[in-house]
């Protein structure tokens, strides 16, 4: 089932970028920095079809903006990676009924957009090892340079500037590798 | 000797807490309490700060509702700067207080207690969540969510983002809004309406069916508490704190914020970090009183716009103009969520709505703030005293779901006696325990949540300690 589209804001997205966590906690903010970097190499114009999202959380509203995207990276902070590495896990829609709350994880955020608005989009999270979970704000020198790093190599992988949507998609969806990967060869390797 | 029952974790709730029951030989529930065993600190933790970063900080207490901080902290202090902030910023800030609102209420009534109307008390806990909501309702599902969004995006178009946005500040608020951003709104207002009205047509379908829930839900007379606008209307943002009986009549008025303590006493117990604020005049607990939407509705004369009026009639045709059972808190945060909409129109559509004189500058006037609005769960008090040099030397905070602590407790015990059978524990019956909280839905949080990860274990213990019957949600 889809929704309608009044349901919706009609525009579709290409590349959903949600970077989450507390930008109070030092490196669990590593997901809104490097969405930020990429917004802000983005520049003033954007990049049609690139929406990007930084968030304390995932929330079920998010569903909606999921529901409209081609593909979707979630970045979040990962403390079972060694400090620096960077995981990129394929995920799918998870149907659960343990979530009792307003905190979701990004699998029942997509299942939430499949359930509520027929959408399916392409997923990924990509995890990023951390240094320190303590107050504060900035991020760890270690973990800062895997953000630009990220960002630089995420940026890479975004439509181009007057590509048509359909066009980008259909040749970029696989473009993340489903199994997990060093940080140091990233830039390089995909 | 006596058994206790402990819910550990209290589910569909924002926050962590545990309800104890005490059975007699019988097997029958003598004492219930709600225990709130997480501890903020805040009051004590500001001293030293200056007043500039209060509503900043303070939003900090909660990420759900961090807007009704921020508009009470700001008041208060606009109150220590002594300024009477432009007209424009305080129509900005009663926007963002209306969107914060309706998310709020969107996801206590969608995501939280629906599950329990739409399933049954005794439905599938594996189905009672919002999955499976959205399976078997989807219309409605999707409703919750997009309505939550409505408000959300509300904040994030004013704040720049939806939790914890720094917009309010001291004196208005720092940014004007656009007339880019208010058309956006605007766009939205219809499509919420009829979510908003779908939502009301759905609870309709159900209401009914509980006749045993809204006899035993915290139904018993207490006074109510709000605040209410000079024409007798419901007021979320400014106004006077007014108390009524359980017939809805005036007991007092507090027009002057700055005399709160005259009227609430702030009493303490040892279970539970909560503290438990009382009608001062009636002396502790009798001085019990609830806050929040079922407060304001049967406080105000009406709700001051056409299709919230129309569903506020519908619902005293039905229940009275002073219904005392605590299950209807579920229908007046719907008739809430369609006042909000309709208002936040309405204060988008005036003409200065768009002025660039959104601040007013001043330095400190007085020494002592006090900053009183009303938060989705009821009102919210924020009292400072800074020194010469604007520094915070003390704070006192009445939350609004404080304010419920005692008819949350006398509720759990209600509801227990009537519904707990000590000698054989079933889901249904401890599912209407959390059911008679979540009428209330209280706010226990911080900036942190992990509800999602929490387990519920309820052990039914004999006297010598045996375990005698457990029930494990995970």
């Amino acid at each position: 089932m889809c929704c309608s589209a009044t349901d919706l804001e009609p525009a579709p997205i290409d590349t959903l970028l949600i970077g989450y966590g507390n930008t109070l906690r030092t490196d669990d903010g590593v997901g809104p920095v490097v969405v930020d970097l990429i917004r802000q190499s983005l520049g003033q114009a954007g990049t049609a079809g690139v929406a990007c999202r930084s968030e304390l959380q995932l929330t079920p509203e998010l569903a909606a903006i999921v529901a409209r995207a081609g593909r979707v990276i979630f970045i979040d902070a990962s403390v079972a990676l060694p400090v620096g590495r960077v995981s990129v896990t394929r995920i799918a829609a998870q149907p659960t009924a343990a979530c009792l709350g307003h905190q979701f994880s990004p699998p029942q955020i997509l299942e939430l957009a499949r359930l509520a608005f027929g959408a399916a989009p392409h997923a990924w999270v990509v995890g990023v090892g951390v240094k320190s979970l303590a107050i504060g704000q900035g991020l760890t020198s270690a973990v800062a340079d895997t953000a630009r790093r990220l960002a630089r190599h995420l940026r890479y992988h975004l439509p181009p500037v007057g590509r048509p949507a359909a066009y980008w998609i259909s040749r970029t969806t696989p473009v993340l590798p489903e199994d997990r990967c060093r940080v140091a060869a990233l830039p390089r390797e995909i | 000797m006596n058994k206790t029952i402990t819910i550990e974790g209290v589910t569909r709730i924002e926050g962590h807490a545990r309800i104890t029951m005490t059975l007699d030989d019988n097997g029958k529930v003598s004492e219930a309490q709600f225990h709130v065993t997480q501890f903020r600190g805040f009051e004590k933790f500001v001293e030293g700060r200056p007043l500039t970063e209060m509503p900043g900080i303070m939003a900090r207490i909660c990420g759900i509702c961090p807007v009704s901080h921020l508009m009470a902290s700001a008041k208060a202090c606009d109150d220590l700067l002594a300024v009477d902030i432009p007209p424009t910023a305080k129509k900005l800030r009663q926007i963002m207080n209306l969107a914060q609102i309706v998310q709020s209420h969107a996801l206590s009534f969608f995501h939280l207690s629906s599950p329990d109307l739409l399933f049954g008390m005794d439905g599938d806990p594996a189905s009672r969540n919002i999955f499976g909501l959205i399976r078997d309702h989807p219309e409605f599902a999707r409703d919750g969510i997009l309505l939550r969004k409505f408000g959300q995006d509300i904040i994030a178009l004013l704040g720049e983002k939806k939790i914890h946005p720094a917009w309010v500040v001291p004196g208005g608020v720092n940014a004007p809004l656009t007339a880019e951003n208010r058309d956006l709104i605007l766009a939205q207002i219809p499509a919420a309406l009829s979510r908003a009205a779908r939502a009301l047509d759905y609870f309709h379908t159900v209401r009914d069916h509980y006749p045993a829930e809204v006899d035993a839900f915290a139904n018993f007379p207490t006074l109510f508490a709000g605040l209410i606008s000079p024409a007798g209307l419901i007021e979320h943002y400014d106004g006077t704190l007014r108390f009524v009986d359980e017939h809805a009549a005036p007991v007092a008025d507090l027009a002057d914020p700055h005399q709160y303590p005259a009227m609430i006493g702030e009493a303490v117990e040892k279970h539970s970090y909560l503290k438990s604020p009382y009608f001062r005049p009636r002396g502790y607990p009798d001085g019990i009183y609830r806050v929040g939407p079922l407060a304001r509705i049967i406080l105000a004369e009406r709700c001051g716009t056409p299709r919230a009026d129309a569903e506020l009639g519908l619902f005293r045709t039905r229940l009275g103009r002073s219904p005392q059972s605590s299950f209807h808190y579920h229908w007046a945060r719907l008739i809430e969520i369609l006042y909000g909409i309709e208002m936040i129109q309405r204060l988008l559509e005036y003409p200065d709505i768009l002025n660039t004189h959104v601040r007013s500058r001043a330095r400190p006037n007085r020494l002592e703030g006090v900053g009183i609005s009303e938060a989705p769960r009821g009102t919210l008090i924020h009292h400072y005293r800074i020194d010469e040099n604007a520094r915070m030397v003390w704070a006192n905070l009445i939350i609004a779901t404080g304010n419920n602590n005692l008819a949350m407790n006398r509720g759990v015990l209600q509801v227990a006696q009537r519904f707990v059978d000590g000698t054989h524990l079933e889901e249904g019956m401890l599912n209407r325990v959390e059911a008679v909280i979540r009428c209330f839905d209280p706010c226990l949080s911080c900036s942190t949540h992990a509800l999602g990860q929490m387990p519920l274990r309820i052990e039914l213990l004999k006297p010598n300690g045996e375990l005698c019957d457990v029930l494990q949600r995970d």
